[in-house]
């Protein structure tokens, strides 16, 4: 049995409108799959680790600098949209590299925000994940303002 | 399968997918090159290397009940804080059921209203705020100040709660001490998004109760949906905490935040009566809180796939409670599935593995006063006598004592009998899907010695971390997980087993407290009262306090009140009209500009009203052959255009200084000191110094030698028309110093001329304005006095002390004013 792996990107928002859907494996098509069309994108997303231990657990993605690529980072990176990463694996041999197949395996899902970016030889990396642990969210996340009490007062 | 799972169908659902899973995964082909399955099992006895024999059940140590924890009472008793700018917003998150849970709060005030009637009566307002986001209704039995249930209430959310106004409304009665209550009484705020709270109180005359602390014991805390019930409502399970921390600190998107996972644990926390009452009101980073929190709660954080959970630390069986049945595994690795050299197994290091006996805090809770911190002893026999002692702080968020014994009983049950961890990686296979870090599996591999003989490595473990690379290669780390021999985590049988003592100390610890004047069996919630603050708006200042009259001679007082000048006060004038800034008057861009005139009643007849829009800021009495005539003086100010401008807060703070007198009372000197710069809140510095009247030179830092006279001497002092400050000698019985800033507190009479009309306030002098050096001088204590109130930066101020506050008078290092300027006797 021969193994190959595809990626299947998503972006949406918080209210679940879905602005992109990219796959890296079918090149210069575009597919249909899970009921949606999905095109083709040349990125690379690194692996995913779960658990408890070590940083956040995101995963590095990276794109081609292209236009529509530009946007679309510059707007998730505004509007803090959610990038949904899949990972698939088949048999290229046994069921063919032209579309998806039914029986593909989803190994792993990823979502999170972009953390932090950079762009280097026409080329975008982003960092996946929350933003819990590398900005230092507070708890209480609020603190007193003189909108809040006042000038304060003094015993 | 046990009999374990009839109890939650959805479990028991969720378990067969995964089997099913499993069992396709097999059926069409997907074995190992060896033919080894890996599925999953419930263990066989003897199948793999049991940890133990089942365990002895830890030990909890009985507490002590011939000395209940003290001094939790003398806690109630402090002094009201403020809420100061910058200060987190308090969550308190807490649900009271039964004997346990809720957690007693001070709030902080953010401003205070005071009162006094005829009676000198104080009536004090004090508007707190109790948490952040909505929180249930206080009952009226839950209200204390110190230990007392007294004072009336009310609670709102999203705005400020009571109608009032803040400010300082103290008024001179004759024959009456004034209360030294706070002149900074604050202003209005939002209260957005906050549950507010106004306290209100009164309290006799000379009683100084005003400035206890107000307590509240929060029975329903914030305000959530449970994950539990999925029901709005107060909660005390962790979960709903995490939960509400990643939606408001961490602003997680829905998505991320794994509900499934909370829910489960949400309902392991409240099976096993893991519970969490907890004020929160320092801020602290949020991912440090969980991880330093959760596994007091038997819980883990997961992050799967991006998003965030918890999950139970221990087996669960389908009622959500600890299983102590044997404990099935997932996936069983071996040879087949490992990639040779890539697994490693560390040994739990000496120190970690050491006896040691566990002693967690926890907070009996009380439902009237605050919790006794109570101690839990977990271990094992031989623990308590190793004289290791690990403990764990839990009184913050635990009040229910089985809750600590288990936490602390898991803890020592995972230190004694999980013995190491062990790291491996494979290739793809089935577990790409189906296994979860937390999941239970068993890794099996044969070593082979040098010596030709061969043994078996065969232990269940728990997954900690999985690594699935872009090169589909899955890398495993998991912590031993330890069972005995019919496959039974030991882990969960001490916890199971573990039990609390059970001895409560209520009932011994609020003893012959009778000063209650609410019941405290009242349950009801006063109306809600509120006001709507406009946001965005700088804070309106509250209103100038009124003028105080003259003070009359207090019963029993060393001190003669300043009598009027020979010849007596002079004449009001007579009509009325507005007082210009004199053209000369440094001009302050950032000072009020305020206009006041007078108006006097009849002879014999009560004092005027100030017309509508203008506030009574004096009140001079005239001492007429055919009786008193009362004039009232009344100020315009309109706040400054500048909108640079530091805060007003409706006052200047300015220091004051400068004291004139006469030995023989027939000659009067002025003396006046100017600071440069009138800062809000900096004391002054002498710039010069002149004489007035007559050619003697007075330097800055002279002390005058005057003892006085209640026959003949008349003190008081004049200001230049700038901002002065005042620096002062009280004289003190050498034998009884040191003295403190506290046994400073007390009045001292300001007299204010405006165009020869004198208006005397009396002010008290607050601990924090006093600046006292006992080492200057044994007999002479030098004070630095800070007036805080009305005024004008054209008028002239005058000091003297009264009876109960600073003995014996106040001398200055002074300087004069022009002479044409001079009010004051003739």
């Amino acid at each position: 049995m021969a193994r190959a792996q595809s990626q299947f990107l998503r972006i949406y928002d918080a209210v679940g409108i879905t602005y992109q859907r990219w796959q890296n494996f079918y090149s210069n098509v575009i597919v249909t799959w899970d009921s949606a069309s999905w095109v083709y994108v040349a990125f690379t997303a690194s692996g995913v680790a779960s658990g408890v231990t070590g940083d956040e657990g995101g995963i590095t993605l990276t794109l081609p600098a292209t236009g529509v690529v530009e946007q679309a980072v510059d707007l998730a990176m505004e509007q803090a949209r959610l990038f949904e990463v899949k990972t698939y694996e088949f048999d290229p041999v046994a069921d063919g590299v032209s579309s998806p197949p039914a029986g593909q395996t989803l190994i792993s899902t990823f979502l999170g925000e972009i953390t932090s970016a950079s762009e280097s030889n026409f080329e975008f990396t982003l960092q996946l994940g929350s933003s819990l642990s590398p900005v230092g969210a507070q708890f209480p996340p609020r603190t007193m303002t003189n909108n809040l009490i006042g000038m304060g007062m003094q015993f | 399968m046990g009999s374990y799972y009839e109890k939650s169908p959805e479990f028991l659902r969720r378990q067969q997918e995964r089997r099913e899973r499993i069992e396709d995964y097999f059926a069409n082909g997907g074995v190992a090159a060896s033919g080894a399955t890996g599925r999953g099992s419930t263990i066989s006895v003897g199948s793999i290397a049991p940890s133990a024999a089942p365990p002895a059940a830890v030990e909890v140590q009985p507490p002590s009940d011939s000395g209940p924890a003290q001094g939790a009472l003398g806690e109630l008793c402090g002094r009201q804080q403020a809420a100061v700018i910058g200060q987190a917003v308090p969550i308190v998150f807490a649900r009271r059921v039964g004997d346990r849970g809720g957690v007693f709060i001070t709030p902080p005030a953010t401003d205070a209203r005071y009162e006094n009637d005829a009676s000198n009566e104080l009536t004090a307002k004090y508007h707190l705020i109790l948490g952040d986001g909505p929180m249930g209704s206080v009952q009226v039995r839950d209200v204390y100040q110190c230990t007392c249930r007294v004072g009336s209430f009310t609670q709102t959310y999203n705005r400020r709660a009571g109608d009032w106004d803040p400010g300082n409304f103290l008024v001179e009665r004759e024959g009456y001490t004034l209360q030294n209550v706070p002149d900074y009484c604050g202003s209005k705020g939002t209260g957005e998004g906050m549950t507010t709270f106004s306290y209100e109180n009164t309290y006799p005359d000379g009683s100084g109760d005003w400035a206890l602390e107000v307590q509240v014991f929060i029975r329903e805390g914030r305000t959530v949906t449970r994950l539990a019930d999925d029901t709005s409502g107060p909660s005390s399970n962790f979960a709903d905490l995490f939960k509400l921390a990643m939606e408001t600190s961490a602003k997680l998107p829905a998505d991320m935040i794994d509900t499934t996972r909370l829910q489960t644990a949400a309902l392991f926390l409240d099976a096993n009566e893991l519970y969490c009452d907890i004020a929160i009101k320092e801020t602290q980073n949020l991912d440090d809180f969980i991880a330093s929190n959760a596994p007091y709660f038997l819980l883990r954080e997961t992050r799967v796939n991006g998003k965030r959970g918890l999950r139970p630390l221990l087996p669960i069986d389908g009622a959500y409670a600890i299983s102590t049945d044997p404990v099935p595994w997932e996936f069983e690795f071996n040879e087949d599935f490992i990639i040779p050299g890539s697994l490693q197994v560390d040994y739990t290091p000496l120190e970690q593995r050491k006896p040691k006996l566990m002693v967690a805090m926890w907070r009996q809770q009380p439902g009237d006063t605050f919790g006794i911190i109570r101690t839990a002893e977990v271990g094992y026999a031989k623990d308590r006598s190793s004289g290791d002692v690990e403990q764990h702080d839990m009184s913050l968020f635990c009040t229910h004592e089985l809750h600590a014994v288990r936490a602390m009983a898991y803890k020592r049950a995972r230190r004694k009998w999980s013995t190491h961890t062990i790291s491996w990686s494979c290739r793809p296979e089935v577990y790409n899907r189906i296994l979860e870090e937390g999941d239970i599996v068993r890794v099996t591999y044969e070593r082979n010695a040098s010596d030709g003989s061969t043994t078996t490595h065969d232990y269940l473990y728990e997954l900690d971390q999985i690594e699935k690379t872009s090169t589909g290669e899955i890398a495993f780390q998991a912590t031993h997980f330890p069972v005995d021999a019919e496959g039974r985590s030991l882990v969960a049988l001490t916890v199971a087993q573990a039990e609390a003592q059970g001895l409560s100390y209520e009932g011994s610890i609020r003893t012959g407290i009778d000063c209650d004047e609410n019941s405290s069996t009242d349950t009801s919630v006063p109306a809600e009262v509120g006001q709507a603050v406009e946001s965005g708006n700088p804070p309106a200042p509250p209103p100038a306090p009124p003028p105080l009259p003259p003070s009359p001679p207090a019963p029993g007082g060393d001190d003669p009140p300043p009598e009027p000048p020979p010849g007596g006060y002079p004449p009001p004038p007579v009509p009325p009209a507005p007082i210009p800034t004199p053209p000369d008057d440094p001009f302050d861009p950032c000072e009020p500009i305020c206009t006041s005139g007078s108006i006097c009643g009849e002879v014999g007849e009560p004092a005027p009203t100030c017309p509508a829009g203008t506030t009574q800021v004096g009140i001079i009495t005239a001492h007429q052959p055919d009786g008193d005539q009362t004039c009232v003086i009344c100020e315009d100010c309109e706040p400054p255009d500048d909108p640079s401008c530091p805060p007003l807060n409706g006052v200047g703070v300015w220091n004051l200084s400068a004291l004139a007198y006469d030995k023989g009372g027939t000659r009067f000197r002025y003396y006046a000191i100017e600071i440069p710069d009138p800062s809000y809140n900096g004391s002054g510095q002498l710039v010069e110094t002149r004489i007035v009247q007559d050619n003697e030179s007075v330097t800055a830092g002279d002390v005058l030698d005057w003892t006085p006279n209640t026959d003949t001497d008349t003190f008081f002092s004049v200001s230049d028309r700038s901002v002065s400050g005042k620096t002062g000698i009280s004289y003190w019985d050498e034998d009884n110093c040191p003295i403190s800033a506290s046994t400073l507190a007390g009045r001292v009479e300001l007299s204010r001329w405006t165009d020869g009309v004198r208006t005397t306030f009396l002010k008290n002098l607050g601990t924090s304005l006093l600046d006292v050096d006992c080492d200057i001088n044994n007999a002479q204590e030098l004070l630095t006095l800070t007036y805080i109130g009305p005024g004008q930066i054209r008028d002239w101020w005058s000091t003297s002390a009264l009876p109960g506050g600073i003995s014996n008078g106040v001398l200055t290092s002074l300087t004069p004013i022009p002479a044409p300027d001079l009010p004051g006797p003739s």
